[in-house]
């Protein structure tokens, strides 16, 4: 989920049929996204990863006017003659896309529009600068050709911006704010990629920041160099069309550049539109419609392809389009949800529960019956509470470091969680008798993923008094009513009173634990009220 | 200290006369055939107990009285004397044997004898021994206030998202699901690989998923190179792909599964017959700080069609029916993004009850990406909600911490309104 943040004043300024709010929302709503938050003029859309050119007013307005009828153009560059020069030794990053734009008119809000884009496309697009990362610099000052190249981080020296004074890049990878936040990108670096100008003004140091001497974008800057540098190409080139076909939008004119690389050269940015593949029929398959080839056309226009005869072009901002499936989509978000017609599918088929489901509902209802009340707990838990208060030992499938830390293992007995339960309900009337079916998981190296499910039923009764014999009858009941015939074997367990726990034996093999919870682990929970419980491996019913 | 009372066949035969009694004084008059004899009230006992003590002789079909029989007219009847006795209150033992195999006297406890006091009496308790004795005819209740709500006691009941797992359950059922079932602790290939979402996809970020140490198995290989080149260059899906290298050291992670796309991913892997339409309910996990809404773990429930001539107006209309099976009859959609569907719903359903929109299905058609892989050339249709946002809405819920985990609130589940589901 991607926030746009801006004013309904500034997006109709940019559109060409202005919008009330609530025909705004209902037009976003077509298209498929949803109006957040409104205060005052300000709003927040709800936008979508899927679609970074569609991060910023600029790009919305050019949306929004395709959708309301405006045709789609085309981008186009003229040659800058400038050149930057890719070194070898940017191994880490090996790609770089720039362009020149000439022309441009800053206003408060386009400088926020623009720094706002560049940071949520950093985020999304560029998967938190790990795959893409892009700087803006004026164009008045950078002597051509630059290079970008990769250097010692301990001998280049540079102001990064909002510094006072020039340190070495390895003090702005530890103390500037943008160096401790994407220092895990560069983890196994030992240089660091710079673009550097002919006259050796190092402009941004690679993933971090810009130089405040050559790298600060202003509301009188005119012309402005844009660098993208990633790991994938085409990443870096579509990203950068996503903020020159902005810079256009603007009313600048884009100059492009020759990227000369070790062993080719690329002039960007392309803003040619890629030629479509599209089949008719399968667009009216997917959309259960039919068209006309115009109409086809004109929904296509309608969400920003270019088409030229009988030809469709995506837009060259166009990041998301990997399959004919994607223009479908856009056909179909053109056409307007509220235009399809629903129809109940004909495919007729037989339905069957999983006998294990089936199974797990009798018990369920045995012990509700019984007059147990039915709780779910969760897997995820703690080995304190597992383990440590509860006196149980073993293997467990283990969590660790994670967001809520109060989670550092999956439940591997439902016994502990049950006690918990009664914990929270204290001053609720007693006797409490609660019962839960539910999964508890194991290590278990053979299996495909490592870990073994079995579904335990576990139940316990809390009262000023509770016995062995109280309990067990409500286990002879439910073997009774399962018809599976059970035996009681003695034992001792650190979870229960010595001489009050039995094991649960069914064909010849343990498969529960019955008995008077110890007042060590009551106190451990801190329950004041005696306890009686059995926890069952319902894996014999199966 | 043992008491006899007569029962009402003693008290009888000691007001109208023993049944063998009634039967000699008849013969004395004159003697009977067996066909009128047998038109006497009791005439089977009168009979057994007549032959028994020799009082009478058939002859051709003829009854007639021996000479003890006469003489016993003459003489007092020990069983009728008997009779008499306990009725006064006197009785002896011995004499008892006779009277008790004939059914004649009972054993009374001292209950009953105190039940027979209350005689015109006005009884708070109505007891078995009133009952028995029949003085409940001579006897007058105390009345009570009816009208006091009785005291409250708390029944066993199922937990209430159970309710709605039943209710899911049913409509799937009805509507020809057969339910599927897949493992917690999945590996990073069932959980996204296979569905076609990137491996540099931020959904996989350790924020969003619960990671595990170790590596899990990746299924057979031919699975695994035809998901690799789908990746990688689209294979034979007619997509571009992902243009980024498949690395299997990615997809063998494991990690405790995000969503039941996993389950659906492993049944079309596994090979299914068209047409086919599965469901599935689980838990789910998502590695996030909790709230009143959300917890890091729930459940969803989700399901698919495969089968020819499925297109997105028949996925609407599949919605349609779901919602109106939770008393959403009007529905609404928005087109949004899946990594695995396209194109992707979102479907609103128009709650009478709130008064308002509420969104609960995602919903879309998988990628060709997704099922290339696994050589399914029909489309695939599919849907999935989160049942505690649904049941929420049903109970009406402020925290879900309220009903699921630890901090669940006895008195709420004890006390939550069973039909809730039927009255949404």
């Amino acid at each position: 989920m991607v926030m746009l943040n801006t004013s309904l004043g500034y997006l109709n300024s940019l559109i060409k049929k202005k919008l009330s709010l609530d025909k705004l929302e209902d037009l976003l709503f077509n298209m498929g996204f949803e109006l957040d938050e409104v205060k005052g003029d300000e709003i927040a859309i709800e936008m979508t990863a899927e679609r970074p050119d569609l991060l910023c007013a600029h790009g919305l307005a050019r949306a929004i006017n395709h959708y309301q009828g405006e045709k789609p153009r085309e981008y186009k560059t003229k040659k800058s003659g400038y050149q930057v020069i890719v070194d070898k030794s940017v191994s880490m990053r090996p790609y770089t896309a720039c362009a020149i734009v000439r022309n441009i008119h800053f206003d408060d809000e386009g400088i926020k529009q623009l720094m706002q884009m560049q940071e949520k496309l950093a985020s999304t697009y560029g998967r938190n600068r790990n795959k893409s990362a892009y700087g803006l610099y004026p164009l008045k000052g950078i002597n051509f050709p630059i290079h970008y190249i990769a250097k010692d981080p301990k001998k280049i020296k540079f102001r990064p911006l909002g510094f006072d004074k020039e340190v070495t890049a390895i003090e702005v990878e530890q103390t500037h704010p943008k160096g401790k936040e994407y220092n895990w990108i560069a983890k196994d670096w030992k240089k660091y990629p710079f673009f550097i100008d002919d006259k050796d003004n190092v402009m941004c140091m690679l993933p971090y920041t810009n130089s405040e001497d050559t790298g600060k974008i202003d509301d009188a800057t005119t012309e402005i160099f844009i660098e993208c540098t990633g790991v994938d190409l085409e990443n870096v080139m579509k990203v950068l069309n996503i903020f020159v076909t902005m810079f256009v939008d603007m009313g600048g004119d884009v100059y492009s550049l020759e990227m000369i690389y070790p062993d080719k050269k690329i002039e960007t940015p392309n803003l040619n539109p890629e030629k479509i593949n599209l089949k008719k029929c399968n667009a009216e398959s997917i959309l259960g419609l039919k068209f006309s080839d115009k109409e086809i056309f004109s929904l296509l226009e309608k969400t920003g392809y270019i088409i030229k005869g009988n030809k469709i072009f995506a837009p060259c901002y166009r990041a998301d389009i990997l399959h004919e499936v994607d223009v479908i989509d856009d056909i179909a978000r053109a056409y307007g949800p509220g235009n399809f017609i629903p129809e109940f599918p004909q495919v007729s088929t037989i339905g069957n529960l999983m006998r294990n489901t089936r199974i797990e509902t009798r018990v369920r209802e045995l012990m509700v019956g019984l007059g147990f009340q039915e709780v779910f707990t969760l897997l995820l838990t703690s080995r304190e509470e597992q383990f440590g208060k509860m006196r149980l030992e073993g293997d467990a499938i283990l969590l660790d470091a994670q967001v809520d830390k109060s989670i550092n293992m999956i439940r591997v007995s439902l016994l502990p969680e049950l006690l918990r339960v009664l914990k929270t309900n204290q001053h609720y009337e007693f006797p409490q008798k609660i019962f839960e079916v539910g999964k508890v998981l194991f290590p278990d190296k053979k299996s495909e993923t490592r870990s073994r499910e079995t579904t335990y039923l576990s139940s316990v009764i809390s009262n000023s008094i509770s016995t062995y014999e109280e309990i067990s009858s409500v286990l002879n009941s439910i073997f009774s009513n399962l018809n599976i015939s059970y035996k009681l074997k003695e034992t001792e367990d650190r979870r229960f009173i010595k001489g009050r726990v039995a094991k649960i034996i069914v064909d010849g093999k343990a498969r529960g634990i019955i008995g008077e919870i110890c007042p060590k682990v009551l106190d451990n929970f801190k329950l004041d009220n005696p306890t009686t419980g059995f926890e069952l491996d319902l894996d014999f019913l199966n | 200290m043992i008491m006899y009372v007569l029962t009402e066949e003693g008290e009888k035969y000691l007001k109208e006369g023993l049944p063998e009694i009634n039967l000699i004084k008849k013969l004395s008059k004159k003697e009977l055939s067996v066909s009128e004899a047998k038109k006497l009230e009791n005439f089977n006992i009168a009979l057994q107990w007549a032959k028994k003590n020799q009082w009478i002789e058939i002859e051709k079909g003829t009854m007639k009285l021996t000479k003890t029989g006469n003489s016993v007219l003459e003489k007092k009847y020990e069983t009728e004397e008997y009779l008499k006795e306990i009725k006064s209150g006197k009785f002896d033992e011995d004499k008892m044997k006779i009277l008790l195999t004939r059914n004649l006297v009972r054993n009374v406890t001292e209950k009953e004898i105190e039940t027979k006091k209350l005689i015109g009496k006005e009884v708070v308790e109505l007891t078995p021994e009133i009952i028995k004795s029949g003085i409940w005819r001579d006897i007058k209740f105390k009345k009570y206030n009816v009208e006091f709500p009785g005291k409250k006691i708390y029944p066993g009941k199922k937990h209430p998202l159970n309710l709605v797992f039943e209710k899911i359950r049913e409509v799937f059922i009805e509507m020809g699901f057969d339910e599927m079932q897949g493992p917690l602790v999945e590996t990073a290939f069932w959980n996204m690989d296979s569905m076609f979402i990137p491996q540099d996809h931020p959904a996989r970020d350790i924020q969003d998923t619960f990671y595990l140490s170790g590596e899990g198995d990746l299924p057979d290989k031919k699975i695994v190179n035809n998901v690799k080149e789908v990746h990688e260059t689209g294979g034979n899906s007619g997509s571009k792909g992902w243009n980024l290298k498949w690395e299997p050291e990615i997809a063998k992670q494991l990690l405790l599964r995000t969503h039941t796309t996993s389950v659906t991913y492993r049944t079309l892997a596994g090979g299914i017959k068209i047409p086919c339409k599965r469901f599935c309910i689980g838990r789910v996990f998502r590695n996030e700080a909790s709230d009143a809404t959300h917890l890091p773990e729930f459940h969803h429930a989700e399901g698919f069609i495969a089968a020819e001539n499925l297109n997105i107006r028949t996925l609407m209309g599949f919605i349609k029916s779901f919602y109106s099976k939770f008393g959403l009859d009007e529905v609404k959609f928005k087109f949004n993004y899946n990594p695995y569907t396209e194109p992707s719903l979102e479907a609103f359903g128009y709650s009478e009850k709130l008064g308002r929109w509420i969104e609960l299905i995602n919903s879309g058609i998988f990628r060709p990406e997704s099922l290339a892989p696994y050589g399914i050339k029909v489309p695939v249709i599919a849907w999935g909600f989160g049942i505690e946002r649904l049941a929420m809405f049903i109970y009406g819920n402020k925290s879900i911490k309220e009903i699921l985990g630890h901090t669940c609130d006895l008195k709420y589940l004890r006390n939550y309104d069973l039909l809730k589901l039927e009255k949404w």
